[in-house]
């Protein structure tokens, strides 16, 4: 490979990745706190506050219900106000936050609601706060999970990364499309999905391997 | 250590409950109960499946609201406490559970240490208070084990250590031996023994197993359909001295080992 073509999978790689990792972590920032939410106004849960959990549920699939290449169009003006440009590899993290937000509290509830409700309402009879349960039982319980569910999350970042591709994002789809799609350049198309399969594989397997370290003490 | 919110008139009467009732959707699953324990004492709660003992336990350290009377614990009405103070209150109040509800994301110190952290002592302290609670409950050389390292005996323990970190005067064991082989069982009978002697602290426990009551219980208080139809010595019903047909029922079904068995399932087949 020349070192051309070499700097430039280089270049389009770490551009993928700063978009997943940098989304993936406004991800979590957003959607842990809102997947609690969830979580503990369901009835009979911590704080069983109905219209709250109820609101932010359609809201969250609402904008899960949104394809997300549509989202991506859709939010070029917001991108823009947000940081004075649609294009460009940091643009791109603002669409690719607002998928995952959603997407990974949806994901991260599913490990929240399965910590036992017995041993949160055991936790709260020993005069526990609200937010202590919550700090110190629902999130290390469910800690396994919600590193399962982050690297699905990463992982759907990855694909819908290299689809940002398509309003110039930059990265390995931007790559993809410029030369593999519009100057038929199969071996460069080969090349970026070669790469896109690898990533994959890799934060699968990371998070796996994190997620069973975890898991190892629990029965 | 024990009292320091109470008059001198209330110090005998850890626990009084005065007319107690509470209904789930219509339906009363405790009816008109009163009764008092004395500190320092060991109550055994028993009844069939489905009579009520859990929902009074939860009413005791006010996991449950009452619909109406009154539990006074150490001369203070749980009903007229603000949501701060009665958290408060419930620190004074040990819990062991049938189902241990320990974390499994922690060791048995962090299991421990959970307790003390509710109870805002301070991180020094803490490991201090842990060590003492630890070897109080026999678990040396287990510190940095989980929960899932543990058998259900030591496992217990940790439950048993966990609810005395703030030196409760109450204990509330709700089969807190139920889970447990009749060795784990034995063992720990005897440490709440110990604990009930030498720390002074008042248990009252629930239990479908005869033997529990008769190494633990100086009294017995038997619940059937929410209501209290039989509160006895543990000398009395030892005597045979027991009034109602439920009680007697209970003695002479659990004189014999396969019946315990049978009684045993069938209790652990309900709510
Ligand atoms: N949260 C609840 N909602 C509705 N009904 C309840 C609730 N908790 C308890 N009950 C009902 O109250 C009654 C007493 O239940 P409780 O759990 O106190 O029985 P128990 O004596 O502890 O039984 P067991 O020996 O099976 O544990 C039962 O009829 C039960 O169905
Ligand atoms: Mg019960």
């Amino acid at each position: 490979m020349h070192r051309q073509v070499f700097d430039l999978f280089f270049k389009a790689t770490l551009a993928t990745l700063e978009m997943v990792f940098a989304s993936a972590a406004i991800a979590v920032f957003f959607g842990l706190p809102l997947a609690i939410l969830l979580t503990v106004t369901r009835p009979g849960g911590l704080w069983p506050v109905r219209p709250i959990g109820r609101m932010l549920g359609i809201a969250v699939d609402l904008t899960r219900a949104v394809p997300f290449i549509i989202l991506l169009v859709v939010l070029i003006p917001f991108t823009r106000f947000v940081m004075g440009t649609a294009l460009g590899t940091a643009a791109a993290i603002v669409p690719l936050s607002i998928t995952a937000i959603p997407y990974f509290a949806r994901i991260a509830e599913v490990s929240l609601k399965e910590v036992s409700p017995e041993l949160i309402d055991a936790v709260r009879a020993m005069g526990a706060t609200r937010a202590k349960v919550v700090r110190s039982v629902l999130v290390p319980e469910a800690l396994p999970g919600l590193v399962s569910g982050l690297t699905v999350t990463l992982v759907t970042l990855i694909g819908a990364s290299a689809m940002a591709g398509v309003v110039g994002a930059g990265g390995l789809g931007d790559l993809a499309i410029r030369y593999g799609y519009q100057r038929f350049n199969t071996a460069m198309m080969l090349w970026v999905v070669s790469i896109l399969v690898v990533l994959t594989i890799l934060v699968q397997l990371g998070g796996n391997w994190i997620s069973a370290r975890l898991r190892k003490n629990f029965i | 250590m024990i009292m320091q919110n109470t008059s001198p008139a209330e110090t005998n009467e850890t626990l009084k409950i005065e007319g107690l009732s509470k209904a789930f959707d219509g339906r009363y699953a405790l009816e008109n109960i009163s009764f008092s324990v004395r500190r320092g004492e060991i109550v055994g709660l028993i009844g069939r499946s489905g009579a009520g003992k859990t929902t009074l336990l939860r009413c005791l350290n006010g996991a449950d609201s009452v619909d109406s009377g009154r539990v006074l614990v150490e001369g203070r009405n749980l009903s007229t406490l603000k949501e701060r103070e009665l958290l408060v209150l419930r620190q004074r109040i040990g819990l062991v559970f049938q189902g241990f509800n320990l974390l499994q994301s922690r060791t048995v110190s962090g299991n421990i240490s959970l307790a003390l952290e509710i109870l805002g002592v301070p991180r020094k302290e803490r490991l201090h208070r842990i060590q003492q609670l630890i070897h109080l409950v026999g678990l040396e050389g287990h510190e940095a084990k989980y929960p899932s390292q543990l058998s259900g005996g030591q496992k217990q323990r940790v439950g048993i250590a966990r609810a005395l970190a703030g030196h409760p005067a109450i204990l509330l064991c709700d089969e807190a031996t139920s889970a447990l082989d009749p060795e784990a069982t034995t063992s720990i009978l005897t440490l709440l023994e110990t604990i009930n002697t030498e720390l002074g602290v008042t248990i009252v426990l629930i239990t479908h197993e005869m033997d529990v009551i008769r190494r633990l219980a100086h009294r017995v208080l038997v619940l059937d359909q929410g209501r209290i139809v039989e509160d006895i010595s543990g000398e009395a019903l030892s005597r045979g001295e027991a009034e109602h047909s439920l009680t007697q029922s209970f003695i002479s079904r659990l004189s014999n080992n396969a019946e315990d068995m049978e009684v045993a399932g069938y209790a652990s087949s309900g709510f």
